[in-house]
C-alpha cells in the first residue's frame, strides 16, 4: 500500500517531470493527483484525501502561499502535510512558509533522491 | 545589462539546462550564431521586490520538443514532447530566473516572480546584439536580462 500525493503547479512539465521522479525514486504510490494552482487544489481536496500536497508557489489564481493558508485554516485540512517545491530561494519567504505550517521546501531543479528523502522526511516510514 | 545579474544568468542557465534538461552546454561560437533572419520562439519573466526586471530565453522551435522529452523523460517523436515544448521553455526561464535572483543578491531579498509569458518577437533583435549566447545540445540559445535597481 502507498500514498496518494497531490502535485499542485501550472507546469505540466513539472507536474509530468515529478511523476516521471515518483517513479525513478521508486516512491511507493498509490495514486499521483495532479492540480494546475491552489483553486484546482482545494476544490481536489473537497473530493478527495490525500497523504501529502506538493505544491509550487508562482502560479495563477490562488498561489502556493494562498493554498498553505487556505488549508491550514481549514479544519478540515489543516492536518495535510504541505511541502512547497519552487524556484524561489528567499530565506524571507521560506521562513515566513515554515512559519505558515509547511512541513519542507525543494528547489527546483530537484533530483530524484531529494523528492525521495523529502517524502519519507514529511511522511516517515512507508506504509 | 546589470553586471551581477548577468554574470548570475550565465553561471545558472548553463546549470539549469544541464540538471533540469539533461543537456549538454557551451558557450555558442562568434560563427555559429544566427543570421538576423533567425526566427525563434521566445519566453519572457518579469520580477520584483528590492529590484524589478525581465529576463527572455529565445531558441529554435525544434529545441522546445527536445527540451520537453528531456524534462519529461521521454522520446522527441512522443507527442506529448511536442505539445510541452512552450511550457517547458517557460518552466526553464522560471527556474533560470528563480536561481539567478538569489546567485546575484543572496537569499535574503523576496521577490516576486510573474507567470513565465512568450516574448514578444519584435524585441529579438536588441536582444541579439547584448544577449547571451549558449549552445545547447548543437542548438543555439538566447538569454538577455534587464534589470531596474
Amino acid at each position: 500500500m502507498g500514498y496518494t500525493v497531490l502535485v499542485v503547479d501550472d507546469s505540466e512539465t513539472i507536474r509530468g517531470a515529478l511523476v516521471k521522479a515518483f517513479g525513478m525514486a521508486k516512491l511507493p504510490m498509490d495514486e499521483i493527483i495532479q492540480a494546475r494552482d491552489g483553486q484546482d487544489a482545494i476544490s481536489v481536496l473537497r473530493e478527495r484525501w490525500v497523504d501529502i500536497v506538493l505544491t509550487d508557489i508562482n502560479m495563477p489564481r490562488m498561489g502556493g502561499e494562498e493554498l498553505v493558508h487556505a488549508m491550514k485554516a481549514d479544519s478540515a485540512f489543516k492536518d495535510i502535510p504541505v511541502a512547497v517545491i519552487s524556484t524561489e530561494g528567499s530565506q524571507t519567504r521560506m521562513d515566513s512558509l515554515r512559519q505558515a505550517g509547511i512541513a519542507g521546501y525543494l528547489r527546483k531543479p530537484c533530483k530524484p533522491e531529494e523528492i525521495r528523502d523529502l517524502l519519507h522526511q514529511v511522511l516517515g516510514d512507508w506504509k | 545589462m546589470n553586471g551581477e545579474l548577468r554574470q548570475a544568468m550565465e553561471i545558472v542557465s548553463v546549470r539549469i539546462l544541464e540538471d533540469a534538461a539533461f543537456l549538454f552546454v557551451e558557450p555558442l561560437a562568434e560563427e555559429d550564431k544566427p543570421d538576423p533572419d533567425w526566427i525563434p520562439t521566445g519566453a519572457e519573466l518579469g520580477w520584483s521586490g528590492p529590484t524589478r526586471g525581465t529576463m527572455r530565453i529565445w531558441t529554435d522551435p525544434d529545441f522546445l520538443v527536445l527540451l520537453a522529452a528531456n524534462m519529461l523523460g521521454i522520446e522527441e517523436d512522443d507527442t506529448a514532447a511536442a505539445k510541452a515544448g512552450p511550457d517547458a521553455l517557460r518552466e526553464v526561464l522560471n527556474m533560470i530566473v528563480g536561481n539567478s535572483l538569489t546567485e546575484a543578491w543572496g537569499p535574503g531579498p523576496a521577490f516576486h516572480l510573474e507567470i513565465p509569458e512568450i516574448a514578444d518577437p519584435d524585441l529579438l533583435s536588441s536582444d541579439m546584439s547584448d544577449g547571451y549566447w549558449v549552445d545547447a545540445d548543437n542548438h543555439p540559445v538566447l538569454f538577455w536580462c534587464g534589470n531596474q535597481q
